[in-house]
């Protein structure tokens, strides 16, 4: 771990069917995905909350900046730490495009702006994670075009988002804030909750 | 209506209705909305644009809230008129100043607004005097009906409504206050109650929105994120972060006054007696000076009504200066003409008490 320049974390697809061992404590299971950039190197390496949260202490670039203010990323330059989540590798950027406007994912990052509705389809993945980043949540919950004004909608939408998730989020933030403590409460609670997750997988 | 009849009044939402601690200015929501057929922002073409604001029109023109309203289109006007727009927070300065085919609608007392092709296809805006952030919703929401209605909108069942920037996705609501909170910026409390802000995924920002700085102690303060939250939760938590607010600042006067309250009323006097005999007054200088005597009116020892206060800080605005006087003034000018304006206007209040 050498003056990494890049760094970044993101969270296993909760949805995959393979259990994952963390690589470090070789215990808990991984649910991130943790990659060093240092010069030509990049390591990835699949560890659980607790031991991503250990290995994040420096600070780094923060991603959700660049894509929104589409400024050139200076590394090392927010107050707090925070860790990059959801983007993808070169090779993979590079050979998504919309197949509506012809946006790459990476102008999308250069220009922090989409080509079209369908470019939403087009980078549902990486994009999903983003806006887990930005807005802590990638379900809807609220309004439709042309719905009545008076129509109560907050219970809308929020059924598809299970206690799990939500603590995956909270957890996901807890480590971004470098609340360690928190993190490892939320792991706990996290793996108590695991068996009724499995059972409906 | 032309823009000439628009300078010399003021906005319905700077009223001072609805504002009875002097603390709460207006509340603000704006809708971020996109034609499904039509490319964004970064991909789109002069006669995408035209397509975009004869769809827009059309439906608006059925619309109930919008049957006063006035279109402007972009390039119809000069650079000052659009500064004019921008000042009374009717467009975003980069409305202003975007090239392309882009317009702005708005109703005749201007709390509700379309702007057609900024960042987004449609930005519907609502805006109210003092605390009525449900009221602004509400008025907000019967727009957005008729108008989504009417269109063919990008929407998606998982993400809700898609917008240019992923950080309005979802509901695509942007709800704001603006704020005056002199007595917590005098305490040096401002940096906490920030953090504390940021904390709860509230933004501050200054009075022109993205990027402007804060002047006069005045604060736009409005919700983070967009996805995950319905529009009601968004809009109870900015009520709820508002109340919190204006007890802050509340509290902050009080214990001012307690500890030293000569110096604070000193202080109030000092800048309306400035305010009323200054030859020269920058926009800065005007600012805080503005700011002390509001705070003057909070604590009940100015009489002025806020209505004049807001369309004071409104007027003497650089474009709208220039459109009073029918051409460009430099810095300087300006300076002389809104001392002279202040003057003339505070002796009007004073006369009619």
């Amino acid at each position: 771990m050498q003056d990494p320049i890049f760094r970044q974390i993101r969270q296993v697809d909760s949805k995959r069917n393979v259990i994952m061992q963390c690589e470090s404590c070789k215990e808990r299971e991984a649910t991130i995905e943790f990659t060093t950039v240092a010069g030509d190197e990049k390591k990835t390496s699949h560890l659980c909350p607790a031991c991503a949260a250990a290995f994040s202490q420096q600070q780094v670039v923060d991603e959700v900046d660049m894509a929104e203010s589409a400024v050139k990323p200076t590394p090392v330059k927010k107050k707090k730490a925070n860790v990059v989540v959801g983007h993808l590798s070169k090779s993979e950027a590079k050979a998504t495009a919309c197949p509506e406007c012809g946006m790459t994912y990476d102008e999308f990052r250069k220009v922090g702006r989409l080509g079209c509705s369908a470019c939403y389809k087009a980078f549902a993945k990486p994009l999903k994670r983003l806006l887990k980043r930005i807005h802590g949540a990638d379900q809807h919950v609220g309004r439709v075009p042309g719905q009545a004004a008076t129509a109560t909608v907050e219970e809308m939408g929020n059924t598809q988002v299970s206690a799990v998730e939500t603590l995956r989020a909270e957890l996901v933030q807890a480590v971004e804030d470098e609340e360690y403590e928190r993190a490892a409460q939320l792991r706990d609670e996290i793996a108590r909750m695991q068996p009724e997750e499995v059972s409906d997988v | 209506m032309s823009l000439e009849d628009l300078t010399s009044t003021a906005p319905s939402w700077m009223s001072g209705e609805d504002d009875a601690d002097g603390i709460v200015i207006s509340c603000r929501a704006r809708l971020a909305r996109n034609l499904a057929k039509h490319p964004f922002a970064p991909r789109i073409t002069e006669s995408d644009q035209q397509k975009v604001i004869a769809e827009v029109l059309a439906a608006a023109k059925d619309s109930r809230r919008m049957t006063t309203a006035s279109y402007f289109s972009m390039n119809a006007l000069d650079a000052n008129e659009r500064r004019v727009l921008v000042e009374r927070h009717l467009i975003s300065p980069s409305l202003a100043d975007d090239k392309g085919e882009r317009g702005i609608l708005f109703n005749q007392d201007e709390s509700l607004s379309v702007m057609i092709n900024e960042e987004d296809h449609l930005r519907l805006q609502a805006i109210y005097p003092g605390t009525q952030a449900q009221q602004t919703w509400a008025a907000i929401a019967a727009l957005d009906e008729e108008i989504t209605g009417a269109i063919d909108c990008a929407h998606d069942e998982d993400l809700g409504f898609l917008t240019a920037c992923p950080t309005n996705t979802g509901t695509g609501l942007r709800a704001s206050i603006l704020v005056h909170l002199p007595a917590l910026v005098l305490k040096e409390d401002m940096e906490r109650v920030l953090q504390g802000l940021n904390q709860l995924s509230f933004t501050v920002r200054g009075v022109y929105g993205e990027g402007s700085n804060t002047s006069g102690n005045l604060f736009q303060v409005s919700n983070q994120a967009t996805l995950g939250s319905s529009e009601e939760k968004i809009v109870e938590g900015l009520l709820r972060i508002t109340t919190q607010l204006v007890e802050y600042e509340k509290d902050a006067q009080q214990s001012l006054l307690r500890e030293a309250r000569s110096q604070v009323e000193d202080k109030v006097w000092r800048a309306y007696g400035l305010l009323s005999h200054a030859r020269v007054l920058s926009s800065q200088e005007f600012m805080n000076l503005l700011s002390a005597v509001r705070l003057g009116l909070t604590i009940g020892l100015l009489k002025v009504p806020a209505v004049f206060i807001n369309h004071l800080m409104i007027a003497t605005q650089p474009a709208h200066m220039q459109a009073e006087a029918g051409g460009a003034l430099d810095p300087d000018e300006r300076d002389l003409r809104r001392a002279q304006l202040v003057r003339q206007k505070l002796t009007e209040v004073a006369d009619g008490q």
